[in-house]
Parts: C-alpha cells; structure tokens; sequence
C-alpha cells in the first residue's frame, strides 16, 4: 500500500487581521488629530519706561475703533474694506508714517484685531497701539 | 480567455470575478502614518473662545509660546487655571525667567472688551515680555455662522 506522505505545511503566522488593527489606529487618529492652527498677529511692545519718542503730526495717521466698532481715520470715518488701501496710500505718500491704533475700552476685541489685519496687510511696519480715552463720537 | 484555460486545464474552468484586497492594509498603514506625524494631542484645554480671524496672521511656534485665554465675559485663564489680570504679571516673568525668547499669545474671544486686553498688555511690560502675539486664525471662504 502506498501511503500519501504528509506534506507538513511551514509554520505561519496569519496575517489576515492586519487591516482590521491598522484601521482600527487609523480611526484613533482621525478621531484625535488637531491640525495646527497657531496663526497670530505679532507685535513687538515699547518696554516700560521707555521714552516717549515724539513724532510731528505729519507724520502719523491716527485710527480709532469706538465702542460701536465705527473706525475713523484722523478724524474721518472709514469702511473696514477700505482701511488697507487707505493705508497703504499714506504710507506710499509718506514713508516715514506712524499707524497709531487707539481701540475704545468697550469695543469689541474683534474689531481691533480686523483693524490691525488691515494695516499689518498694507505693510505698515510702524505700528502703535494704544487705549482711545477720549470722547465717543460714534 | 477561459476557452484557452480550459484547452490547457483539459477540463472548463470558471474564473470568478475577485478584486484583490492584500494591498489594503498597506493603504491603512500608510494613512496611518500621516495621521501619526500630524497628530498634535492638546495638552491645554483653554476657556471656549471664538477667536476673531485675520489674513495676515503668521505661524507662532507653541515651543515659545504661553497662551493667554480671555473670553467674551472677562474671564481669564492661563495654563487651564482662572486668574485675576494682575496675577498675569509674576506668571509671566517666572515664565520667561525659564525661556527669555518667550512670546505671549492672546486667546481672547472677539466679544471681548478691549480694556481687559490694554491691561494685560500694561501688565506684560511691567514683566517685560515684549513680543506678544494676537491669535486669529487664517479667514476661510465660507465664514462659521
């Protein structure tokens, strides 16, 4: 009689659940990635006590933002949309100019963050900001 | 095809349609590995903010960073505990004694009244960290109602 021989089959490990583990850290991930939004506007500040440097009036353009959010412009209101071109016309026209933004005690945060987006988009790099303390005209 | 097959198998064969599924894994591993070298895991949670947003914000790197949270109600908060706004000044100067190129990033939500922000501002110069940061993430196409 003539016997099949056992062909002995190579020890394996099996590999099938591979994609089953691979997916399941792949959803742990997706699920606990936070993509980095770190995105700031920068400032440098004066220290304190520094001395005050004075500048001639010709050569700063004052914004204020007011409690209501309006913006001004050495005394003249302006469109948000607007403030970046106006901006960058003075500064072109004068490039010595000092952006001095003042923001009202009770105006929004926000709307002192959109006016320095403006000005730091025309390329002002002299920049003070500062407490508006006078009177609401807005 | 299958005429071929079966002249040479000498017998009809049938051939069923199967999409081959080995190479998934190595797609799943490859996502993997994105998602892994992307993953930032939050070590602070912060006060809820909605953060106002600006188009010329530049990335401020979190190792040099100290984050200053303020929300709509004056509420403020640095590394998750609440503090009054004087308190901001001995926080900071222990911090930057540690880390002299240290930058003070404003979490602080858009509702938010800008006197409380002048005053932490006063309270930084009083310790002397002069590079500050106003965090507003890039504007997106479709504004977040």
């Amino acid at each position: 009689m003539q016997f099949k021989k056992r062909v002995k089959a190579p020890p394996d490990i099996p590999q099938a659940s591979t994609a089953d583990v691979a997916f399941l850290l792949l959803i742990f991930f997706i699920s606990t990635t936070v993509f980095d939004v770190n995105q700031a506007l920068t400032l440098i500040l004066p220290p304190k006590g520094a001395k005050s440097v004075k500048v001639s009036i010709k050569n700063v353009a004052r914004i204020v933002v007011y409690d209501s959010g309006t913006i001004t412009i050495d005394g003249q209101p302006i469109a948000l949309d607007r403030l970046e071109q106006e901006v960058q016309a003075r500064i072109a026209a004068n490039d010595k100019l000092v952006i001095s933004l003042e923001t009202a005690p009770k105006a929004p945060y926000g709307m002192m963050v959109s006016a320095l987006d403006k000005i730091k988009l025309a390329q002002a790099t002299r920049i003070s900001l500062g407490l508006y303390a006078g009177q609401q005209k807005y | 095809m299958e005429q071929w097959l079966g002249k040479v198998a000498g017998s009809r064969l049938r051939v069923s349609p199967v999409i081959p599924t080995c190479s998934t894994g190595d797609i799943a591993m490859l996502l993997m590995i994105f998602f892994m070298s992307t993953v930032i895991f939050r070590v602070e949670q912060g006060i809820p903010i909605t953060f106002p947003r600006a188009e010329a914000g530049q990335r401020v790197p979190r190792e040099n960073s100290t984050r200053i949270w303020i929300d709509a109600s004056g509420r403020v908060s640095i590394d998750d505990s609440m503090i009054s706004i004087p308190d901001i000044e001995p926080i900071i100067s222990r911090k930057l004694e540690r880390n002299p190129a240290l930058i003070v990033q404003f979490n602080v939500d858009r509702r938010a009244p800008y006197n409380l922000v002048s005053q932490a501002i006063d309270h930084l110069k009083s310790a002397n960290a002069l590079r500050v940061a106003f965090t507003a993430p890039r504007k997106e196409i479709k504004e977040e109602q």
